[in-house]
C-alpha cells in the first residue's frame, strides 16, 4: 500500500516532467526517421527500417531510464522531499522498492508508447506485424529495469553527476563484457583468472538482452535462452535492490 | 507518562573524511509532558533540527534513548503517532495540496475514506480553502508552511513536532497558527516545536527547553522559569530569559 | 547478523547470477560461424551524417573494415567488400590506404582481380598524380590475369606519373614483350641499355635483349624451317642451307654475335649461352 503510494507518486513526478515527453517524442521521431534512412539504400529497406527504429527506441529508452532513475531518486534527497516520506511510518526499504516500481511503471509506459507506435508504423509500411516484437519489449524492459536498479543504487550514496557517469559506464561495460569469453581461455595466472572471472560475473551482462539482431534477421531464440536471460535479469535486479536498501537504511539525512 | 522522553542523547558529525568529528549534541535530556505545548529554544546551529531528526529516525544518534509515550522508538511504525512539519518546505511541487495530503495519508496507512474526511477538515483548519487544486510550485512560502502543517496533521497524530513553524508567516498567519496549536492542545495532543520567534512562543507554551552548546541548560514550566529569575515582574519576558541564558 | 540481512540476501542473488551466467555461457557459442548482413548508406549520406567529420568517419569505417574482414567467424563478410571500400573511398576519395588494402584483400584473398582493379582505378581517377594505383593494377592484370595488353596500358599510365620509379618502365617493357611484340620490345630495351648507368642495369638489359633477340630469331628460323620441311619433307642439315635455299637472308647470330645451336631432329635453334635469363 505504502510502496504503491510511493511508486505512483514517482510515476506522477516522471510524467509531469516535460523531459519525459521530449525523450519519448525523440524516440518516436527517430524511429520514424528510419523511413528516410531506409530510402537511401538499395535492397532490403524493411531491415534498415527496423534496425534504425529499434536502435532509436533503445537509445531513448535507456536515456529515459538513466535520466529519470538518477534524477528522481537523487532529487528526493537533494530537495529533501525524502524527509516528507521518511518522517512518516514508512520503512526505508519501502522507499527504495516504491521508487523502483514507480520508475519501472514509467519505463513500461514509455516503452509501450514507443514500441506500439513503431509497430503500427511498420505495420502500415509493410503490412506485417512481427509477434517477436513482444519479446523485444520484454527483453528491453528487463534491461531497463537493471539500469534503473543500478541508478538507484548509485544515487543512494552518490551525487547525480557521478551516478549518471557510473550508470552510463556500467551500461557500456554491460554491453561489451561478453567478449570476455573470447579470451578467458588465455588466462593462466590464477590471480588474474580470479579477478577476471569475478568482474565478469559481477558486472551486468546486458548484451544478452539485446535481441535486435536476431529479431531483424528472424533468427530463432530458444526458450531456454529466453528463460535463463529473464531469470538472470530478475536475480540481478534483486541483488542490486537489496544492496541499495542496505546502503539506504544506513544513510543519515 | 511523558509524550516524549529523551535521555542522554548524543550526536556528532564528521563533515569531511579528513576532519575529526564535532559533537553537536552532548547528553541531551528532554521531557515533554503529554497534552502540553513544549517550546524548544536554541541559537542557530545549536542542534534543534538534529534533535528532531533523531526523534524521527532520519538520523541515528550516537548514544541515548528516545521514548515516545513510554515506548522506546526505533521502528518505522513508531512514527504513526507523530506528525512532523519540517524546517523548510520540502514537498513535491508537481503535486497540488490535495494530492500532497492524500500521499501523506497513504504513507500513514489511512484508508481512502479517512483521507477524504481528514483532508476536508484540515484544509479549512489551516486556511487553504479554494487552493486545494493549485500545484505547490505556485504556492507562496506561507502557503507552503500551511500545507506542511496540514500534511503533518493528516494522520491525527498524538505528538506533533514542528520545526520553526512560524517562519515565513505573516502576523495574521502567526496568530492563526497559534490558535491552531492551542486548539490541538485542547484536543489533548502534545506539541513540540522549535522557534526563534519568542513572542509567539511565549504566548502559547507550557514548557520550554533551552539547548546551548549541545546541552539542555534550562528546562521547565515557562511560568516557573520566568518567575524564578524575576527582579522586575512586570516586564521580564522569555526573551530576557533566553538572552541571559546565552550570555552565561 | 540482522544488520546485514539485505547484504546477505544480495550475496545469495549474486551467486544465482553467477550460476545463471555460467550455464548461459555453456549454452552459448560465442565463436559461432555466422552470416551477417550489412546495408550501407551511400558515401554522400555518410558525409552528411558525419557533420563535418567525414575523414574521421572514413577512418573508423576503414579500421572497422579491417577487423571485419579479418574475422573469420563471419562467413559471408567478403560479400560486402566492394560496397564497403566504395563507401570509404566515397567518403574520403583521397585516402590512399583503403584502395590499397581493399584491392589487396580482393586480389589475394578473394582472387577477384577485376574487382581489385576496379577499386584501384577508382583511386587512380581520384588521385591523378599517384602512380601506385596504376602500377598495382598493371601488376595484378599481368600476374594473375596474364592480360599483358591491359597491363601495358596500366603500366604506361603509371610510368608517366610524377615520381614513378624506374622499374615500372621495365615492367611496361616486359608486358609489351609478353604480348609478343618482340621488335618493339627490342627497341625499348636497347634504349634502356643506352640509358643504363650501373653495371647491374646494363647486365639486366643485356639479358633481356639477348632473350628478345633470340625469340625473334627463333621465330624467323622456325618459319623458314617449317617452309623447308613442307617443301622437302625433312629438316635441313644446318642453318646455312636455309640461306642457300633463300628461305633466310642470313644466318642469325645471338645478341653477343655467336651462332645458335641447331637441333636437327626437332628443327629448332637454342642459344649457346644457356638459359641465364630464366630461373
Ligand atoms: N549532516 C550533517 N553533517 C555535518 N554537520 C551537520 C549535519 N547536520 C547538521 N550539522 C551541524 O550540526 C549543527 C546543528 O545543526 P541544526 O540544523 O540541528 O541546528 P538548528 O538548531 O536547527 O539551527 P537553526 O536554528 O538554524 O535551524 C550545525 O552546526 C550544523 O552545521
Ligand atoms: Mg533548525
Amino acid at each position: 500500500m505504502k510502496i504503491r503510494a510511493i511508486a505512483l507518486n514517482t510515476f506522477k513526478e516522471a510524467v509531469r516532467n516535460k523531459i519525459f515527453y521530449l525523450l519519448i517524442f525523440f524516440g518516436v521521431f527517430f524511429s520514424f526517421s528510419s523511413k528516410l534512412i531506409s530510402m537511401l539504400t538499395i535492397g532490403d529497406t524493411l531491415k534498415i527500417l527496423k534496425d534504425v527504429g529499434f536502435a532509436s527506441i533503445n537509445l531513448f529508452s535507456v536515456l529515459i531510464a538513466i535520466f529519470t532513475g538518477i534524477n528522481l531518486v537523487y532529487k528526493e534527497i537533494e530537495k529533501k522531499t525524502v524527509y516528507f516520506i521518511l518522517s512518516k511510518p514508512v520503512e526505508r526499504r519501502d522507499f527504495i522498492l516504491g521508487k523502483f516500481l514507480g520508475l519501472a511503471l514509467t519505463m513500461f509506459v514509455a516503452l509501450t508508447i514507443m514500441i506500439s507506435v513503431f509497430s503500427i508504423f511498420i505495420l502500415l509500411l509493410s503490412g506485417t506485424f512481427d509477434p517477436f516484437i513482444l519479446l523485444y519489449f520484454i527483453f528491453l524492459f528487463t534491461e531497463l529495469l537493471i539500469i534503473i536498479s543500478i541508478s538507484i543504487l548509485f544515487s543512494s550514496f552518490s551525487t547525480p553527476i557521478l551516478s549518471s557517469i557510473f550508470t552510463i559506464v556500467l551500461y557500456l561495460i554491460g554491453h561489451v563484457i561478453w567478449t570476455f569469453n573470447e579470451f578467458k581461455y588465455k588466462l593462466i595466472n590464477p590471480i588474474e583468472k580470479f579477478f577476471a572471472y569475478f568482474i565478469y560475473y559481477l558486472f551486468p551482462n546486458l548484451e544478452k538482452f539485446n535481441i535486435k539482431g536476431a529479431l531483424v534477421m528472424n533468427d530463432p531464440i530458444s526458450i531456454k535462452i529466453i528463460l535463463s536471460s529473464l531469470a538472470y535479469g530478475i536475480f540481478y535486479i534483486s541483488a542490486i535492490l537489496l544492496i541499495s536498501i542496505h546502503i539506504f537504511k544506513r544513510r543519515e539525512f | 507518562m511523558n509524550a516524549l522522553e529523551i535521555k542522554a542523547l548524543s550526536k556528532s558529525f564528521r563533515s569531511n573524511f579528513l576532519y575529526k568529528k564535532t559533537s553537536i549534541l552532548k547528553n541531551v535530556d528532554i521531557n515533554v509532558n503529554k497534552g502540553s505545548i513544549y517550546g524548544f529554544l536554541g541559537l542557530n546551529g545549536a542542534g534543534k533540527t538534529t534533535t528532531i531528526k533523531c526523534i524521527l529516525g532520519l538520523t541515528r544518534p550516537d548514544h541515548g534513548t528516545i521514548r515516545l509515550f513510554g515506548k522506546e522508538t526505533g521502528k518505522a511504525s513508531d512514527r504513526a503517532s507523530i506528525g512532523f512539519l519540517p524546517e523548510s518546505p520540502y514537498y513535491y511541487d508537481y503535486l497540488n495540496a490535495k494530492e500532497t495530503l492524500a500521499l501523506s495519508g497513504k504513507l500513514s496507512s489511512l484508508s481512502n475514506e479517512k483521507i477524504k474526511e481528514r483532508t476536508a477538515k484540515i484544509i479549512s483548519l489551516v486556511g487553504l480553502d479554494g487552493k486545494e487544486d493549485l500545484l505547490l510550485k505556485k504556492f507562496s512560502k506561507g502557503m507552503l508552511q500551511r500545507v506542511g502543517l496540514a500534511q503533518a496533521l493528516i494522520n491525527d497524530p498524538d505528538l506533533i513536532i514542528l520545526d520553526e513553524p512560524f517562519s515565513g508567516l505573516d502576523p495574521i498567519g502567526r496568530k492563526e497558527l497559534r490558535d491552531i496549536i492551542l486548539s490541538l492542545k485542547a484536543e489533548g495532543k502534545t506539541i513540540f516545536f522549535s522557534s526563534h520567534i519568542l513572542q509567539d512562543m511565549e504566548l502559547i507554551v507550557d514548557d520550554i527547553g533551552i539547548l546551548m552548546n549541545g546541552k539542555i541548560t534550562k528546562e521547565g514550566k515557562l511560568k516557573d522559569l520566568v518567575k524564578k529569575t524575576i527582579k522586575h515582574p512586570v516586564d521580564y519576558s522569555l526573551e530576557d530569559l533566553f538572552l541571559k541564558e546565552i550570555k552565561k | 547478523m540482522k544488520k546485514n540481512t539485505y547484504l546477505l540476501f544480495s550475496l545469495i542473488f549474486f551467486l544465482l547470477i553467477g550460476f545463471s551466467q555460467y550455464t548461459y555461457d555453456l549454452n552459448t557459442d560465442y565463436f559461432k560461424k555466422r552470416n551477417t548482413f550489412l546495408a550501407l548508406p551511400s558515401g554522400k549520406t555518410m558525409r552528411i551524417l558525419s557533420f563535418g567529420n567525414s575523414e574521421l568517419v572514413a577512418d573508423f569505417i576503414y579500421i572497422w573494415s579491417i577487423q571485419f574482414f579479418s574475422n573469420y567467424n563471419i562467413l559471408n563478410s567478403k560479400q560486402f567488400i566492394e560496397d564497403i571500400y566504395n563507401l570509404i573511398t566515397d567518403i574520403s576519395p583521397r585516402y590512399k590506404d583503403p584502395y590499397l588494402m581493399g584491392s589487396t584483400i580482393m586480389a589475394i584473398e578473394m582472387n577477384n582481380i577485376e574487382m581489385a582493379v576496379r577499386l584501384l582505378q577508382k583511386g587512380s581517377k581520384n588521385m591523378e598524380d599517384e602512380w601506385i594505383f596504376d602500377f598495382e593494377s598493371g601488376y595484378y592484370t599481368s600476374k594473375y590475369l596474364k592480360n599483358y595488353k591491359l597491363a601495358e596500358k596500366f603500366y604506361k599510365k603509371a610510368s608517366k606519373k610524377k615520381g614513378a620509379p624506374d622499374f615500372i618502365s621495365r615492367l611496361l617493357y616486359h608486358s609489351i614483350y609478353m604480348q609478343g611484340k618482340l621488335e618493339e620490345s627490342l627497341a625499348l630495351y636497347q634504349s634502356v641499355l643506352k640509358s643504363a648507368s650501373t653495371e647491374m642495369e646494363k647486365h639486366s638489359a643485356n639479358l633481356h635483349l639477348y632473350q628478345i633477340k633470340f625469340e625473334i630469331d627463333k621465330r624467323k628460323v622456325k618459319s623458314a624451317i617449317d617452309l623447308f620441311f613442307k617443301r622437302y619433307g625433312f629438316y635441313p642439315d644446318n642453318i646455312n642451307e636455309l640461306v642457300t635455299y633463300r628461305l633466310l637472308e642470313e644466318v642469325p647470330k645471338d645478341f653477343k654475335g655467336h651462332y645458335y645451336n641447331y637441333d636437327q631432329k626437332k628443327g629448332t635453334i637454342d642459344p649457346r649461352e644457356g638459359y641465364m635469363w630464366k630461373k
